[in-house]
């Protein structure tokens, strides 16, 4: 019993930060239609930035995880305003091969100026402690502070998708791009933000990795991955099916590892995909027959 | 109609035979290897510094400017392999799989095929290894890795060398060291009360072939060792390619309640973030509720400080490990490491490749190693020559002197591998030491090392 | 006359076919103006022009002596021209409340400009309320627009035509589908709106419908003016009366 809730602890900041990862990728496909691949190396690079900011100028953690989220909300309006813009008008398949593109071009980037053999850890708060629930159940104060991190982000995220002009305008865009520009919604715009704050996900997405596990040019390939799944399990689009994906994923992941075999974890995303597949094709969240 | 096909098919024919030709009269006069490394993407770091330890090999040899010498003695005149009183010049040609096998199978081909090679170096991995195998075995081309570290390199194979330890080999050196006696430990300086009580051990890897074999070897070598320890291969945890949260592998060690964990792990970032994670779980080696055992990455200098950068201290003196290289050479041998690394890192050392480390060291051995030998036999054709005069000789290298091949016990037979020695090593003080603990003789047995075929 | 929207020579070629040809013609204020003609004779082609959803090759809209044809079609919603679509273009997640509000977000350009149809007073929650009462839409204020009659659903839509405040609205085929009590339904509020100073051009090929509704008509056919004038004009033109028989068999 104690192992399990000890699993599900784990398996919760684990979803968590893979649904913070995937709402970046769900927002941008809600509104925009497209799977940007390049969101893995905005992870990553979010993980730098946060490393740059707070251990190599050495500022607080905060410091560097708001600058993450700008830096990579801001890589995000460049990418929207270049490769997506201009690629518009092309099908889905050609704006997905030119993410990955950006994702190879970003990751060998990254390799080649931070390389793969050093140690780059960032102090996060709460790294130190631990809270106890009983004999044996630990938490870690720096799991606590993502898990409270990210409910801010959700919180924050709700509050603008669901409670602001802002919100309404990207949700209305999300639905019908040209009945939108019909009610005086300005597209291009609503895609900059979409892809900002889409991009800022990311970069917190990196920020907390990096505070829990250290920084690395790798490290957005999983969340990626995973990300994918979750916003294909949640629903395409739905911020609500990500986050409650992300969670199932999270924990089935871990619960997976421990109990059945630690070679099966990787097993789990794509069991679920397939299920999700075959059982609910529109994910959990989605509207059947929505188009996606 | 018929016509036109058999004109085709001789027209093919005169070409086959042609190029064949071309093929036999330029290999008479230029001896052609080449390899395939990954020299791009995220692991690059581990084909960078070997293809440019056998490139500087083979300029050396062309200059005769050899730092390392064969027993028996071979010339290194400049101008090439001295056959005969003939000079042959060495061609070689790399290139580069990006981490992919198909890239590897098709470089393998092409290396083969178009470019004439009569030895292949690499591939590095294990899936592109096996299958490079079957390519190249039928032709009788050498197949030589000096960091692949698997016995797919040799087992089983006649043309196949393995210039380094393999996985197996490794972690019997390992379980021989926690198997040793208290007086052992004692003599070489080492608390004897090191390894008192401790029966439970544990094993966390990356999931791939190097590590299944790491988990198997690290069992024969505990059963070797007196079976001291309760270990079992089916309770060795491996985690995925890209795993960032370590935290339920960890958790599945720390379930097995172990009193030595071995790490087999070389992803730096990886490993760090396993043994931060053991710390936060109980898995203590800096209180020494757990004996943390790792491979040779471990052990580097660099990666002891780069522990210490993220506040892991390896110093506890429950951390150990094994270098294939003795830090404390020999006057010789420290020698011509020095005038290596010098010539290494002028050439290197500013690019991409970076400067020395000992797996370089390693590599360039068995690039001049594997030429002498071809000098040796006095043959750039005959591959059944080459391997035999090869591994009739030894080398004094940058490792150490006098490696040689391993032969085999049961029939007496040189095979491929590397005759490997392995020096435990542990640290202090923030700095890696050798023990003065040694293994070789104890660590070449079982089907893994010498069989005919890999066991399943 | 005082025109609210003046088109000018407006063209648009797609490939080889021209869709539109050099269509001039004035909506005055206040007016509820028709423009017919049989099916594919380049009506919404025309409309897509004037409120900037495809571009014109050549010609001028000016709303309120300002130029459309230059603006972003956002932008042209948000000085006063609002559209409905042939098909339901409802926020198909959104409530038919949220759909009027998300509308009334950037539209409003002609809040103050002394119109008095419903859902222009007051704040958000307001306008909503009113045109909802307006159009009978208050039991459905929470359904999605999948849940809707087609009445309503049509109703739904004029109203977030109109929670834009626009200084002219354009129906596209606005009675697609209707029996006649409907479509008069529809029709009486309009007028309503008419009243309270919108100005509306409808667009159908319902010749019948049209020529009650209407205070002036205009005929397109192949893409061309073919008529304008009175309902009576146009029922007289013997061009028209050609059109609409070879049409309509």
């Amino acid at each position: 019993m104690t192992a399990f809730v000890q699993q599900l602890i784990y398996g919760t900041s684990y979803g968590m930060n893979l649904a913070v990862a995937a709402a970046g990728l769900a927002l941008i496909f809600g509104v925009y239609r497209v799977i940007n691949l390049a969101h893995g190396q905005l992870i990553m690079l979010g993980g730098f930035a946060t490393y740059v900011v707070t251990t190599q100028i050495g500022t607080h953690f905060f410091v560097g995880f708001f600058a993450a989220m700008a830096v990579m909300g801001l890589l995000g309006i460049a990418l929207e305003s270049t490769i997506f813009r201009i690629l518009q008008a092309r099908p889905a398949t050609d704006q997905l091969l030119a993410s990955l593109g950006v994702y190879m071009i970003l990751g060998t980037v990254a390799l080649r100026i931070w390389g793969d053999f050093e140690a780059r850890p960032v102090n996060m708060p709460g790294e130190a402690w631990a809270l106890h629930l009983g004999e044996d159940i630990r938490i870690d104060g720096a799991r606590i502070v993502t898990i409270a991190i990210t409910l801010a982000l959700f919180i924050g995220l709700y509050f603008v998708v669901y409670r602001t002009h802002l919100g309404r305008t990207m949700r209305a865009t999300a639905q019908g791009g040209e009945t939108a520009e019909l009610m005086g919604i300005r597209k291009r715009r609503v895609a900059a933000l979409v892809f900002f704050i889409g991009g800022a996900l990311g970069g917190s997405a990196g920020a907390m990795l990096g505070g829990l596990f250290n920084v690395r040019p790798d490290m957005g390939f999983q969340p990626l991955l995973m990300a994918l799944i979750i916003i294909i399990f949640g629903g395409m689009g739905s911020l609500g099916g990500a986050i409650i994906a992300g969670l199932i994923l999270g924990i089935l992941y871990n619960l997976t590892v421990y109990y059945v075999g630690s070679k099966l974890g990787d097993l789990v995303p794509f069991g679920v995909l397939l299920i999700v597949l075959m059982v609910r094709p529109q994910g959990l969240f989605g509207l059947p027959g929505r188009r996606a | 109609m018929r016509f036109t096909l058999g004109k085709a098919l001789v027209g093919a024919a005169l070409a086959i035979g042609l190029a064949a030709g071309t093929t036999t009269a330029q290999a008479e006069d230029t001896y052609k290897f080449g390899g395939v490394f990954t020299l791009s993407g995220p692991a690059s770091f581990l084909g960078l510094f070997e293809e440019a330890a056998v490139r500087l090999a083979v300029e050396q040899f062309m200059k005769g400017d050899c730092i390392v010498e064969a027993i028996p003695a071979q010339p290194c005149e400049g101008g090439g392999l001295k056959i005969g009183d003939k000079k042959i010049p060495i061609e070689w040609k790399a290139y580069d799989d990006v981490s992919e096998d198909k890239k590897s199978i098709d470089a393998v081909t092409r290396l083969v095929e178009q470019d004439g090679a009569r030895a292949i170096w690499g591939p590095r991995m294990n899936s592109a290894l096996l299958s490079a195998s079957t390519i190249l075995d039928p032709q009788k081309i050498i197949s030589i890795c000096a960091i692949c570290s698997s016995p797919a390199m040799t087992v089983g194979r006649k043309y196949g060398h393995d210039i380094t330890d393999t996985g197996v080999i490794e972690k019997h050196a390992i379980a021989a060291f926690i198997s040793e006696s208290p007086d052992k430990l004692k003599e070489h300086g080492i608390d004897p009360k090191l390894f008192e009580g401790r029966k439970k051990a544990a094993f966390i890897g990356r999931n791939e072939l190097y590590t299944v074999h790491g988990s198997i070897g690290f069992q024969e070598g505990i059963e070797k060792g007196g079976k001291k320890y309760a270990y079992s291969h089916d309770d060795a945890v491996f985690y995925p390619f890209g795993t960032t949260d370590f935290a339920p592998y960890v958790a599945k060690i720390a379930e097995q309640k172990p009193d030595i964990v071995m790490m087999d792990a070389y992803i730096i970032p990886d490993m760090l973030a396993i043994m931060a994670e053991m710390k936060k779980q109980g898995l203590d080696f800096e209180t020494g509720k757990v004996v943390l055992l790792g491979n040779d990455v471990l052990m580097l200098q660099y990666f002891v400080d780069e522990a210490k950068k993220v506040n892991i201290s390896m110093s506890s003196g429950y951390v150990w490990g094994w270098q294939e290289h003795n830090p404390a050479q020999d006057p010789a041998t420290l020698a011509r490491v020095e005038k290596y690394v010098k010539i290494y890192n002028e050439k290197y050392g500013k690019t991409e490749v970076g400067t020395s480390s000992p797996f370089d060291r390693g590599a360039y051995d068995a690039g001049m190693w594997f030429l002498y030998g071809v000098q040796a036999a006095g043959t750039i054709t005959d591959n059944d020559a080459i391997v035999k005069a090869w591994r009739g000789l030894k080398i004094n290298g940058l490792r150490g002197p006098e490696n040689g091949f391993f032969v085999r016990p049961d029939n007496g037979e040189t095979t491929g591998q590397l005759f490997a020695s392995e020096f435990i090593i542990g640290v202090k003080d923030d700095k890696v030491f050798y023990t003065g603990i040694k293994y070789r003789d104890e660590l070449f047995y079982g089907a893994y090392v010498y069989g005919d075929k890999l066991p399943k | 006359m005082d025109a609210i929207l003046q088109i000018e020579n407006l063209s648009k070629r797609f490939g080889g076919v021209e869709a539109v040809k050099a269509v001039s013609f004035d909506v005055p204020r206040g007016g509820l103006v028709g423009l017919i003609g049989p099916n594919g004779a380049g009506k919404t082609t025309f409309v897509n022009l004037v409120t900037k959803h495809d571009s014109p090759d050549t010609g001028t809209v000016m709303l309120d002596a300002k130029p459309m044809h230059n603006l972003p079609s956002f932008k042209v919603a948000r000085a006063g021209l609002a559209r409905t679509y042939q098909k339901n273009r409802l926020f198909f997640e959104e409530s038919v409340a949220e759909n009027l509000r998300t509308a009334m977000i950037w539209g409003g350009a002609a809040k103050h400009e002394g119109l008095r149809y419903p859902g222009l007073q007051g704040r958000e929650e307001e306008r909503t309320k009113e045109l909802l009462d307006f159009f009978a839409l208050t039991p459905q204020r929470d359904s999605l627009p999948s849940g809707l009659s087609h009445l309503h659903r049509r109703r739904a839509e004029v109203a977030q035509a109109l929670a834009l405040a626009p200084k002219l609205l354009m129906l596209d085929e606005p009675f697609a589908g209707f029996s006649r009590d409907e479509a008069f339904d529809l029709i009486e509020h309009l007028r309503a709106c008419q009243k309270g100073g919108l100005t509306m051009l409808l667009i159908d090929h319902n010749m019948e419908v049209m020529m009650e509704v209407c205070e002036y008509l205009y005929v397109m056919h192949h893409g061309a003016l073919l008529a304008a004038g009175t309902p009576n004009e146009v029922r007289a033109n013997q061009d028209v009366i050609n059109v609409y028989l070879g049409a309509e068999t």
